[in-house]
């Protein structure tokens, strides 16, 4: 055989073929749940539509905003965590403890407080956001700090604001890098939950819209769409963390 | 480079308790003066006492042990299920590039976002739960049983073979022993996964368990005893988070 077939794209193509068949042979999956090609007619439907377009940019202002927020706590948290000692070892346990348990229970707390709107949504995108930046950069800066590198920097007599723009600022982006391709998907999540609950506008409300007006094939194609853009963000973010990694991370085990 | 508790562990524990001491009288002191509206936030003394309740009178149990439930059966799936499947995509190089890319895929995006498609195929219910509960904690055991076995050096296993091991004891009595502490690890990561993704669902849509008991209260304004039930969920979770690091 001269062309190497991918096995993924096999994988899918028999899943579809298998959807559609079933769409000739049940009235369920052709009339409610929908068949891979009148989903097919739905997306391109709702691509097409404007108020798509609005909901989308309901949730991309939603998504920067709580990642900004994000950013800000999370850095702000790591800078404390990743110098002095009592901080790291006083938050710590919080912060991976954090990261495992329900945040959702949250949820109607930050409704209570922050209201039903856009702002709830980007206060709960950066409660799921901030914790990998915080703690993933306070780990580079902590291994950065305890390196060579900064005792070389010393020994060649810069100074500490030398140290921090020449040192610790570079050997830190990579780790940063890595920080906001996971908080970009986590805080995508918290915005999405968050609008999947109680919203008036956003993917995620769209999504949950569908699904209580039972369009189902409407509903899958906003499944696809979320799930697409997700999936593009991190193609994306993870083809820019290689690329730094490669240059800037010399020597350090990611 | 771990650094080691360099502060002695009293003056952390000590700054811990402080800490939330003060974060507690902060929250009474903003309810209590008004500046913090009492639809947005409860004082502190009146949460904990709801917490209090809520356990006293055990109105907490029934709703603590549906979700326990579907918790437990939730992990013994995607505990079998993941096992088995890592084991796969280890093993036949072809079912890994096959599916591989698409659990990466999956892994990138919000993986609630198929909770819906759950509801409509699986009916409301504990059966969607624990569906959105599986989907979640499937894909980190699976990548992690896989990056497991294969960090096993290979000498082990030709050893095993060279030492006329049949196939499945091969695996069964030296692959996996060797791999066991990271597939331990794996297989924790995957139960808070399902432990985030039962809750969610139970949340969302109110089906039962510790996650409509939350959603109930916020629903009928209950704002002490909504916030008493998200520190009891919060608190049980982290609870079994850190006892199961711990056996570990």
């Amino acid at each position: 055989m001269k062309f190497k077939i991918s096995p993924v794209l096999v994988v899918i193509l028999v899943w579809i073929g298998i959807w559609q068949a079933f769409g000739a042979w049940s009235w369920l999956v052709r009339d409610i749940i929908g068949t891979p090609s009148s989903v097919a007619r739905e997306v391109v439907g709702v691509l097409s539509s404007p108020t798509t377009w609005y909901h989308v940019g309901v949730s991309a202002l939603e998504l920067v905003l709580g990642l900004a927020l994000a950013l800000l706590i999370g850095l702000g948290l790591s800078l404390g965590l990743g110098t002095e000692e009592l901080v790291h070892d006083v938050l710590e346990p919080f912060l991976v403890v954090g990261n495992t348990v329900p945040k959702i229970v949250l949820l109607p707390a930050f409704l209570m407080l922050f209201g039903t709107g856009y702002e709830s949504k980007v206060a709960f995108g950066a409660l799921h956001g901030m914790l990998p930046i915080a703690v993933i950069v306070s780990n580079g800066v902590r291994q950065v700090l305890a390196s060579d590198q900064v005792r070389a920097a010393a020994v060649l007599n810069a100074t500490r604001t030398q140290v921090i723009s020449y040192v610790l600022l570079p050997a830190v982006l990579p780790y940063l890098v890595t920080a906001l391709r996971l908080a970009v998907s986590l805080t995508l999540l918290g915005v999405v939950l968050g609008e999947m609950y109680v919203a008036r506008a956003g993917l995620g409300y769209m999504l949950m819209r569908w699904y209580v007006q039972l369009q189902i094939p409407k509903m899958l194609s906003a499944v696809l769409l979320i799930g697409g853009l997700a999936f593009v963000f991190d193609v994306f973010l993870r083809r820019l963390e290689a690329g730094v990694w490669q240059k800037h991370g010399f020597g350090q085990e990611k | 480079m771990e650094t080691r508790f360099k502060k002695p562990r009293r003056l952390v524990l000590a700054t811990q308790i402080v800490s939330i001491v003060a974060l507690l009288g902060l929250v009474e002191v903003l309810t209590r003066s008004g500046v913090v509206s009492p639809f947005a936030l409860a004082p502190s003394s009146e949460i904990i006492a709801s917490l209090v309740d809520l356990i006293r009178d055990g109105t907490v149990l029934p709703p603590l042990i549906e979700t326990l439930v579907q918790v437990v059966l939730t992990f013994l799936a995607v505990a079998t299920a993941g096992l088995i499947t890592g084991f796969c995509f280890w093993r036949w190089n072809l079912v890994r590039r096959a599916f591989e890319p698409l659990m990466l895929a999956f892994y990138a995006i919000p993986g609630v976002i198929f909770y819906p498609v759950l509801l409509v195929v699986l009916g409301i219910g504990p059966t969607s739960v624990m569906g959105l509960g599986f989907l979640l904690g499937i894909t980190p055991v699976v990548l992690g049983v896989r990056d497991a076995l294969g960090a096993v050096d290979p000498v082990l296993s030709r050893t095993a073979a060279i030492l006329g091991a049949s196939p499945l004891a091969k695996y069964l009595k030296v692959v996996f022993p060797a791999a066991l502490p990271a597939v331990g690890g794996t297989l924790r990561l995957g139960f808070s996964y399902v432990v985030i993704g039962i809750i969610a669902g139970q949340f969302l849509v109110s089906t039962g368990g510790l996650g409509k008991l939350v959603a109930d209260y916020y629903d009928r304004f209950q704002v002490a005893s909504m916030y008493g039930a998200a520190a009891f969920v919060i608190l049980v979770a982290a609870f079994i988070n850190v006892f199961l690091e711990k056996l570990r």
